[in-house]
């Protein structure tokens, strides 16, 4: 069965830069995606913030590599946007009050609550702080995990 | 050589794609196509998750090699959305 999921930036910055610490557990979760057994949706959010980071840390073109793949992912529905609408605004700044965390992560837990998906970030403070409002998966649920029969 | 297959267009735009093509371009129930336009028209290519994890280390590659080695994507990602507070 394919389960629904929302990723964070940390996973997707994390997938799309070799040499980063926990790349290859970012991979298998693309490759979890890749394969058909999730489907992710994330917020609109996410993909600029992503770009952002790399432009600011690899330069313009880098960052420019990262928007096709992202954007290809979106197209072919492998990891769907979220719109923010006011209803989800209004309930991402309910989580933000609540939860005591920043406006991006609120709006990246609210996605995930919506649909009632599990959240995989790789941000330990973030994980703490949404597990009390969605199901959370960090880079450890995915230390030993092996990924192996296709679409 | 080009072999041609012929096939009605349901009322959504569904097309069913010949059993010989599905079978020699394994495409199969869940699976996804590209949906590339030509001059000629629709041409479909079958999204396997092999070839999507070789295009994302590619890229992940490329991107990694002027990306700082000292700093993590957790870092950077929580440097951004914390960065207004770290600032005053």
């Amino acid at each position: 069965m394919v389960e629904e999921v929302t990723v964070d930036s940390s996973v997707l910055v994390s997938a799309l830069v070799k040499g980063d610490v926990l790349r290859p557990v970012a991979r298998r979760v693309m490759e979890k995606i890749f394969r058909g057994y999730y489907h992710a949706v994330t917020s609109v959010t996410v993909p600029v913030e992503v770009c952002g980071a790399i432009s600011k840390r690899a330069g313009e073109h880098k960052a420019i590599l990262a928007k096709n793949q992202l954007l290809k992912w979106e197209k072919t529905g492998l990891v769907a946007c979220s719109e923010l609408t006011s209803d989800r605004m209004e309930e991402a700044a309910e989580l933000a009050i609540k939860l005591r965390m920043s406006g991006m992560d609120a709006v990246v837990v609210q996605t995930a609550k919506e649909k009632k998906r599990a959240l995989i970030t790789f941000d330990e403070e973030m994980a703490e702080k949404a597990k009390g409002a969605v199901k959370v998966l960090t880079h450890k649920d995915f230390q030993n995990t092996r990924v192996t029969s296709q679409i | 050589m080009t072999e041609k297959y012929r096939s009605k267009v349901g009322p959504k735009g569904q097309v069913v794609v010949a059993k010989e093509l599905r079978e020699r371009y394994g495409i199969k129930e869940g699976g996804l196509v590209e949906q590339v336009s030509t001059e000629k028209g629709v041409l479909l290519i079958p999204l396997s998750a092999d070839r999507l994890l070789k295009e994302l280390d590619k890229v992940a590659e490329d991107i990694g090699k002027t990306w700082p080695a000292e700093v993590s994507a957790v870092k950077a990602v929580r440097e951004d959305r914390e960065k207004r507070w770290l600032k005053k």
